[in-house]
């Protein structure tokens, strides 16, 4: 390290900092619901050779990874020929990483007219065109229908709006006017981080800073080969599914599978293993796969977040081009995070948890929630005005070695999001919610539990289009240990017109008309639970009964408690201890099935086991 | 004849009392130590101490801890919340967010009712407040006998949609009043009309949590009081910077939170005002933490949005305290990459800093100043122990060695990080909010405060520091100065191209009568209530931006509502650099804000102990470690020596029974008529 040890803690904060205040500064100011309400939005500072230095603290980790190859994709696309108050827009998948829909704002910053370092912002549009309203396409079997591919192009000039360019956009999505209003909001947070930065130039010197960067580098990298060298060398592998390829003829399941080796202080990540890309949306391309990679670590390092380049030239990551975690274009890539994403992360937390299972076992978590994308659009009876909107779950944490997993938290992979308010909602959109509840007995079982999923079932009050992408209806959260597998995401439609009947959606509803009153029925994934059910201590299976987490069915036929009725009136229960004894021998008899759905015991997750954790 | 005001601030380790002589602004001070769980008992020997007769006092106000650390120590009361049916969870899930990315063993804090005690009952309304289902009364009475038997202490009933009509709540609130006589019983429509089911469920639950044991505190505080034969009136101080009536503190318990250090504010903020200067960054530095705010024209900031842990939201109008973990007991140590840290650990009271000679043995702040000289082992500090230097330095060497650095560069090391926290602090209510902080002066308080202030001021551009006579009574002097005062708000959806004004006018009347008559009730004479008007602005489609615009008094026209959106556009322009085009361009109001204010007594103006006229001399020197310079021989004089226009140049230690001030080389302090230090930065 160049600075002294003082120098470079006195500074280092002050650049997730400025990253802070420029992504609250995009909630403020921008039109999205999705980025305003949802916080689905990122910040990043880059050196002027474009590596990352640091992001905010509340933002999206895939959108974090992406921002290194956009910048390296707007250098080379025009040649390091910047000016002082150019921004340039770009959210190209293949070289950028992510999908469309992520669209960044790259900005150069200058001091005393040299290139110092970049600042980008990602904000998650509502919708970039394509075949459907919020631009998700579940049945692509291109990029094409996935929305307009923005390469890089200069949307401001000395600051000012370029109307061309922003037209040929705003021509090409749905409620694209009010995208001008997102475009200012990510470009004053360019500016704000841009001025922030220019203070601690000035403040510092362009030497300081410099070095400051190197160091931030060289202080990740340091702190993480020291960790990994406290880990056993060896390899580890896990490997888990999406539900299907839905173009595919026969649905196969898509396989992502990790193969870690730790030898020494040096860790690679080998995905050759994993499936050649589907027909249809699940793959991301490679940028996207390094991303995921570093957050699945991050989860296991977490002093060392926030991510900057020095954990990324401390990994190796291998991928065959053509195969589901590296796809070429034309491969849809809209679905990513609910595909290759989620899954990439949580093999790669799921081979941290085996090399730490000796060393350090809290650091093993069972699978959680994955996404499950919703868009709505049409026009709202009331107002005549069009409207997109992109809807999401929280849901149930896996389960970690030591603890219950929460319930309704966002997906690990978008920590920096949150839920949208039912009556925003409301407000804006043709809705009328039924639901905002727990999915009783949605939890992956074990010792310790998963979190439970979320109902946030709706009526539709006008007549609109929905489109559903998502995943781990079939393949669930996984669990360890023996474990159970969580519950799954589920989407199913009961019509005005046909009452008494359920129409199952499932995650690949593409373009679902649907008519007042008809009511929609949207559950989330409950997590994956950590060692054997029947091990669980009955008093916490008491008290998840009480709070109506599971049903006494649940906390008998999974759990073997048998509960008895204390009070009535107060709706107090207590354990029958005996009983409970007798039913939990019974019941070790026979093993619970092994597979990768709901209740089941994930055949991997299964070996992953701590020597000892506590039991009743 | 009554002639005193006492202004207590009860606080978890000391209660502090100052007593204020309306006749002739005397003030007399006392601190004694706080007695929870029974903290009356403190608060009573506190007054007893000042050895007046009870009928010589006029009025009491007090500030009190009791109601965040009942919500922080999870001792409220056996809470139920009743909700919409199908919506038991809003208040569990709040709004499912993380305080950081990458974190798996982060557990989020519980809500103040279980999940078991979270009941549902079928009703509901529209957006715009229309019924969608009616409220099923029959199932409401069954719910209330469940709860009986549940021995339920206090309900929060919280229906979507009810800010914009809460008859349903009303309704629930009557029936419930009958099943279940002598519960504490509170609606979301009146405790916090706003938009937004979480937050406004949220702080309706926090104040059912502490309705019954504020009524429990407060009728014994009365009955003692009137044990004593006290007759006058008692006032609250509450999170936006005012008091209130014990009947309002009763209704609205939750909005006692934070009144300690929004009550600081307004000290800082007071003290700046008489010392001629109204733009003021406050620092209160204490053991464990750190509060910074900002007051503007003599005014604390306010926010709208306040979390007393994370998910558990408050969301009452209060006044924006920054806090951080950065005190003199923050923890220093070398993390695995080398890098010095300081905090957020704190070793805290006990075991307290290496030098406390209490078992601590890691290095604190506190252990680096005495390192450096800048406190000396004859400084007595909080419980007034004596400090022992040599555990101090071997405290410093655990990070002073794997840094290899001298003993006094790693003890200055840990000041200079410890310092960068702090400015990130006053940068988050300075900068951010889009304040210069070289226009503002630094209000120093707190025992560490006066210690870290000059040289923070040197760091920020900041031009002055002030310390204030009393650094160590904060909280106590702000609730001397805080006025009678209650913020309301009210969600109304209107936008400029369809607008009713009638409707804003009718917004505005209702809140302003509702001030009125409470600041009536509270004994604030009619000409003495002053109402401010608030509206929040934004674009349509904008969800959570916007700005707060001030409106005029009186019935409004069509012209004035459009003259506030012409405000907007201007505004926006100023602030953030664009204004969007026309046809994006439609603006909506969403809230009605309006504050009433008034004194029931003149505002006071304290006048401290007849300063000494004799020219002082330093009480000794000795040698202080500062960062530019090294060791240099410095002055250590007394405060309480010090006349009026006296000056010090730095470096120079000016020292008190509560504070030690710092005066770096190049630095100035010269004694204003109200007895502050007010220190130039060189």
């Amino acid at each position: 390290m160049k600075l002294d040890a003082v120098t470079f803690e006195v500074l280092r904060n002050a650049l997730s900092s400025m990253c802070d205040e420029g992504s609250e500064m995009i909630a403020r100011l921008a039109y999205a619901p999705t980025i305003s309400e949802g916080h689905d939005h990122s910040c990043a500072l880059l050196t002027a050779e474009g590596r990352l230095v640091a992001h905010g603290n509340r933002d999206q980790a895939p959108h974090i990874g992406s921002f290194e190859p956009s910048v390296r994709v707007v250098r080379e696309w025009i040649d390091d020929k910047f000016e002082p108050g150019d921004v340039y827009i770009f959210n190209d998948p293949y070289s950028g990483g992510t999908h469309c829909n992520d669209v960044k704002l790259i900005r150069p910053l200058f001091h005393k007219g040299k290139l110092v370092a970049f600042n980008s912002s990602t904000g998650h549009w509502p919708d970039v065109g394509g075949a459907l309203p919020g631009s998700f396409n579940p049945r692509a079997i291109d990029c094409y229908s996935e929305g307009l591919r923005i390469p890089p192009m200069r949307i401001f000039k000395q600051d000012k709006l370029d109307k061309t360019v922003m037209q040929l956009i705003a021509y090409n999505m749905r409620t694209g006017r009010e995208r001008i209003a997102d475009i200012y909001a990510q470009h004053r947070a360019g500016r704000l981080i841009e001025e922030r930065l220019l203070d601690l130039f000035d403040r510092h010197g362009d030497n300081t800073i410099q070095a400051l960067f190197g160091d931030v580098f060289d202080y990740t990298e340091e702190m993480f080969r020291k960790q990994v060298t406290e880990l056993p060398d060896g390899t580890f592998e896990f490997e888990d599914f999406s539900d299907m390829d839905v173009m595919h003829p026969k649905k196969p399941r898509i396989r992502i599978h990790c193969k870690m080796t730790i030898a020494g202080t040096d860790v690679t990540f080998d995905f050759t293993g994993s499936d050649k890309a589907p027909i249809g949306p699940f793959g991301f391309p490679r940028a996207s796969l390094e991303t995921a990679v570093y957050d699945g670590t991050l989860h296991c390092f977490p002093h060392l977040a926030p991510l900057n380049h020095g954990l990324a030239r401390s990994v190796t990551v291998l991928s065959t081009p053509g195969s589901c975690v590296d796809i070429q274009e034309p491969t849809p890539a809209s679905g990513y995070a609910s595909g290759a994403y989620e899954k990439v992360a949580a093999v790669t937390m799921a081979c941290w948890a085996n090399a730490f299972s000796t060393v350090n076992p809290k650091r093993m978590y069972a699978a959680g929630i994955n996404l499950a994308n919703l868009c709505i659009g049409g026009v709202h009876p009331k107002t005549g005005k069009q409207y997109v909107n992109y809807l999401w779950n929280e849901g149930g944490q896996g389960a970690r070695s030591y603890k219950d997993g929460n319930s309704f938290q966002m997906m690990i992979f978008i920590g920096g999001a949150t839920n949208q308010p039912i009556e925003i909602l409301e407000r804006w959109y043709p809705l009328l919610y039924t639901n905002c509840n727990g999915v009783q007995d949605s939890c992956g079982d074990g010792v310790y539990r998963g979190g439970v999923g979320i109902d946030r079932s709706f009526k539709a009050l006008g007549a609109m289009t929905l489109t559903m992408h998502g995943d781990r209806a079939e393949v669930t959260p996984f669990g360890l240990a023996g474990g159970t597998n969580g519950g799954p995401n589920t989407l199913s439609v009961r019509r005005a017109a046909a009452p008494g009947t359920e129409e199952h959606l499932g995650m690949h509803a593409m373009g679902i008309r649907l008519e007042p009153g008809d009511h929609v029925i949207y559950r989330s994934n409950g997590g994956g639970g950590f060692g054997e059910a029947l091990a669980r201590d009955s008093a916490f299976v008491l008290a998840d009964v009480e709070n109506g987490w599971i049903s006494r069915d649940k906390a008998e036929q999974v759990y073997g408690v048998v509960l008895v009725s204390q009070s009535d009136a107060a709706e107090r229960l207590a354990v029958d201890a005996a009983a409970t004894a007798a039913l939990r021998s019974r019941l070790r008899t026979t093993p619970r099935p092994r597979g990768y759905g709901p209740g089941e015991v994930h055949p991997l997750g299964e070996k992953l086991t701590v020597p000892s954790i506590a039991i009743d | 004849m009554s002639r005193y005001i006492l202004a207590i601030d009860v606080g978890g380790t000391f209660t502090d009392v100052i007593c204020y002589d309306v006749t002739n602004g005397a003030v007399t001070t006392l601190k004694t130590p706080s007695t929870p769980p029974a903290f009356i008992d403190g608060m009573l020997d506190g007054i007893a101490a000042l050895g007046h007769a009870a009928s010589e006092i006029r009025l009491i106000k007090i500030g009190t801890t009791i109601a965040t650390n009942t919500i922080i120590m999870r001792t409220g009361a056996k809470t139920a919340l009743i909700t919409t049916a199908g919506f038991t969870d809003v208040i569990h899930a709040a709004r499912a967010a993380r305080p950081t990315l990458y974190d798996s063993d982060w557990d989020p804090a519980p809500a103040l009712v279980t999940r078991q005690d979270t009941l549902t009952i079928g009703e509901r309304l529209n957006y715009e407040g229309e019924v969608v289902e009616a409220l099923d009364e029959a199932a409401l009475r069954k719910l209330a006998a469940t709860l009986k038997e549940r021995g339920t202490q206090a309900v929060a009933v919280s229906f979507l949609h009810s800010y914009i009509n809460g008859a349903h709540e009303r309704r629930a609130h009557d029936i419930l009043a009958e099943e279940l006589p002598g519960r504490f019983i509170c609606v979301s429509s009146e405790i916090l009309p706003e938009i937004r089911e979480f937050e406004r469920t949220s702080t309706t639950v926090a104040n059912a949590y502490l309705g019954p044991v504020l009524e429990r505190y407060l009728s014994a505080l009365l009955t003692r009081l009137d044990g004593i034969g006290y007759k006058g009136g008692v006032l609250i101080t509450h999170s936006g910077g005012g008091v209130m009536s014990v009947e309002a503190a009763l209704r609205i318990p939750a909005r006692i939170c934070q009144s300690g250090p929004a009550a600081g504010v307004v000290a800082g903020a007071e003290i700046g005002k008489a010392a001629g200067r109204p733009n003021v960054i406050g620092l209160d530095v204490g053991g464990t933490s750190a509060d910074v705010s900002l007051s503007r024209q003599g005014k604390p900031l306010i926010r709208a949005e306040w979390n007393i842990e994370f998910n558990i939201v408050i969301n009452f109008p209060s006044v924006d305290v920054a806090t951080i973990g950065a005190g003199g007991g923050s923890i220093a140590r070398v993390d695995q990459g080398g890098v010095l840290k300081v905090g957020p650990e704190s070793a805290g009271a006990r075991p307290g800093p290496a030098c406390y000679a209490r078992g601590g043995v890691e290095p604190t702040v506190t252990d680096a100043n005495l390192v450096l000289g800048r406190l000396s082992p004859e400084t007595r500090l909080a419980g007034r122990v004596a400090l022992r230097n040599d555990l101090a330095e071997q405290a410093v060497d655990r990070v002073a060695t794997p840094l290899r650095y001298k003993r006094e560069e790693a003890a200055a090391g840990i000041l200079r990080i410890m310092r960068a926290n702090m400015a990130g602090a006053i940068r988050l209510v300075s900068v951010k909010r889009g304040h210069d902080p070289r226009e503002f002066a630094l209000v120093a308080f707190g025992g560490a405060g006066p210690l870290h202030a000059v040289e923070l001021a040197r760091e920020l551009g900041i031009p002055e520091v002030i310390v204030p006579y009393y650094p160590g009574l904060g909280s106590a002097l702000g609730v001397l100065f805080v006025e009678v005062r209650h913020d309301f708000v009210k969600s109304i959806f209107a936008t400029n191209t369809r607008f009713d004004v009638a409707t804003i006018n009718d917004a505005f009347n209702k809140l302003e009568a509702e001030g009125t008559v409470r600041l009536e009730r509270e004994g604030v004479a009619a000409d003495r209530i002053r109402l401010t008007r608030q509206l929040d602005v934004r674009y349509y489609g904008q969800v959570s931006g916007g700005l707060v615009l001030p409106v005029k008094a009186g019935l409004l026209s069509e012209i004035d509502v459009r003259e506030i959106f012409a405000l907007f556009h201007k505004r926006h322009a100023e602030e953030y650099g664009y204004t969007l085009p026309e046809d994006l361009a439609e603006l909506e109001i969403v809230n009605a804000r309006v504050s009433a204010e008034g004194l029931r007594e003149a505002q006071p103006k304290p006048v401290f102990p007849k300063p000494p006229e004799a020219k002082p001399k330093p009480a000794l020197h000795r040698p202080v470690y500062f960062e530019d310079s090294g060791w240099i021989e410095t002055p250590i004089w007394r405060r309480e020596t010090l006349p009026i226009g006296h000056a010090i140049e730095g470096p120079a230690i000016i020292e008190q029974n509560d504070t030690t001030t710092l005066l770096v080389p190049g630095s100035r302090a010269t004694v204003d008529p109200q007895l502050n230090l007010l220190c130039t930065i060189g």
